[in-house]
């Protein structure tokens, strides 16, 4: 099976030359360094993991075998990226070995991207406190369980005028 | 702060080299206050910005760019579902300050600030009830009502957005509505100041001073106080601005007022705050709160619609306190007669 990306439900933005991609049904936001985009733009469901590697060295200049490739699309596929699962190949002498020729090829990053620690007092904001603040300053941190519903986050909706834990 | 985001609204801002305990110091507060991106794109090229703190601002950078993307389409939904009920909104601070920044994300915000005349409020809060998006509706504008609206409204500019149309308040008016708004919360946020710097480069030579200086003058100089602030704290270029703009000289309080509120890292905005009423039945912690809302010198002068003179503050900000003590009380009395049992029996009755 080739490799497909995933492209229902992502919101892409290219920012300074990364990739940054939004998944709308999972929350979650990540970061693409410019080889691993590229990778992920080139895996149309037609082309074989040889072909994908053979047009990102075309396009980036940077060469890519086929370990580089395969911690490309393990990493896209764990980060539910790809639509497609690729068959992976299998390290040949070892996953240490694999990701150490990975790491020669620059740009293979993928970051999740979160709120920075510093600009939350705390993990998560528990529903009380969430409910106590004023429309203009929910926090949007996760809202702590038990207490608040899962996957809910203390965000304002409509035209409350207190924040309230509710799915983002 | 000041020196991390001087310019920073710039398409090509000066570099900033920060030595490593300089970032780490000011990171939270850059962080906190919405400012981390602003800061990253001038660090960028810094050898600071491969420690720690750098990729917190890095982080703050990609996360504001994604989220820019989110708010615009939700934007773009909420004003569609307005006009499909005949409301006609005009935005204000938020999107339409952030798209005088150069790049998407550099200036994050968190809710839609739209304004509508009264006569559409009703109309307004039933299409925005049970939305998803967070709307913070304005019925007229209190910082621009020294104009009436039918004049905000022909002033007002649309702009394309998400295959529909927003409309924004006019150039000089929303550099009024953005002065008075930061100066109303005691220019907390580094944030507003840049957003000042960013409008007034970004709005070009046709730019109408006579009307930006027009209406209340007491407000009038509180604005062009802002302006200065801004040229002299974060470097804005006021190049073309009136010489009632430029040779305001600002009272020596002020900067001090600004800078101390910025150094502030336990500093809490209105709204993050528990509400004082809470305290009635958990009273731990009710001076530590009260020494919380105790009024900087700005708010406390806009409140009690000083000067921005030389004279002391305190009397201006014990005024301000008696104000807010007493619009409290008020309020808590008439929450009370609301909920008050007696009340709902000799109603009932």
């Amino acid at each position: 099976m080739n490799p497909r990306a995933r492209r229902k439900g992502l919101l892409v933005q290219e920012v300074a030359g990364e990739t940054l991609l939004y998944d709308l049904d999972r929350h979650c936001a990540h970061c693409l360094g410019p080889v691993l985009a590229e990778v992920w733009r080139r895996c149309n469901g037609r082309r074989s993991p040889g072909q994908i590697a053979r047009a990102v060295e075309r396009r980036t200049g940077q060469p890519m075998d086929e370990h580089a490739l395969a911690v490309a699309l393990r990493r896209l596929a764990r980060a539910r990226l790809l639509e497609a699962a690729p068959v992976l190949l299998e390290p040949a002498r070892g996953r240490r070995e694999l990701l150490k020729k990975a790491a020669a090829v620059a740009g293979l990053t993928l970051v999740s991207v979160s709120a920075p620690r510093a600009s939350a007092a705390a993990s998560c904001t528990t529903l009380a406190a969430c409910q106590a603040l004023g429309n203009k300053f929910c926090t949007n941190q996760p809202c702590c369980t038990p207490g608040a519903p899962a996957g809910t986050f203390c965000n304002k909706k409509g035209s409350a005028t207190f924040c309230n834990c509710s799915p983002p | 702060m000041a020196a991390a985001l001087a310019a920073s609204w710039r398409v090509t801002p000066p570099a900033w080299e920060p030595s490593r305990p300089e970032l780490g110091a000011v990171n939270p507060l850059l962080l906190r206050s919405g400012a981390g991106a602003l800061a990253w794109r001038r660090l960028r090229a810094a050898a600071a910005a491969r420690s720690p703190a750098g990729f917190e601002l890095q982080q703050a950078y990609r996360l504001h760019a994604i989220q820019a993307l989110l708010h615009e389409r939700q934007l773009a939904r909420v004003l569609k579902r307005l006009r499909g009920a005949g409301v006609e909104a005009l935005l204000g601070k938020g999107w339409a300050v952030a798209r005088h920044y150069p790049e998407a994300g550099l200036r994050p915000y968190g809710d839609f600030d739209l304004y509508v005349e009264s006569a559409q409020r009703e109309a307004a809060r039933a299409v925005l009830e049970g939305e998803d998006a967070s709307v913070d509706l304005h019925t007229g504008c209190a910082e621009l009502n020294d104009r009436p609206w039918s004049l905000l409204n022909e002033r007002a500019r649309s702009l394309p957005l998400g295959g529909g149309q927003v409309r924004v308040f006019g150039a000089e008016d929303h550099l009024r509505l953005l002065a008075l708004h930061m100066l109303r919360h005691g220019a907390w946020r580094p944030l507003w100041l840049c957003d000042l710097g960013a409008v007034l480069e970004t709005s070009g030579r046709g730019f109408d001073w006579g009307h930006f200086l027009s209406g209340d003058q007491r407000r009038t100089d509180w604005v062009c106080c802002a302006l200065v602030l801004a040229r002299e704290l974060v470097g804005a270029d006021l190049d073309g601005a009136p010489e009632q703009v430029t040779r305001r000289a600002l009272p020596a309080w002020l900067h001090r007022a600004v800078l101390r509120q910025w150094a502030d890292a336990g500093f809490e905005a209105q709204g993050r705050r528990r509400p004082m009423v809470s305290y009635a039945q958990r009273p731990a912690g009710v001076l530590r709160a009260l020494r919380a809302r105790w009024p900087n010198a700005i708010e406390a002068t806009v409140g009690v619609r000083g000067p921005f003179n030389g004279l002391p503050r305190l009397p201006f900000q014990l005024a301000e306190c008696v104000s807010r003590t007493a619009r409290f009380t008020l309020g808590l009395r008439r929450a009370l007669a609301r909920a008050s049992p007696l009340t709902a029996f000799a109603r009932a009755r």
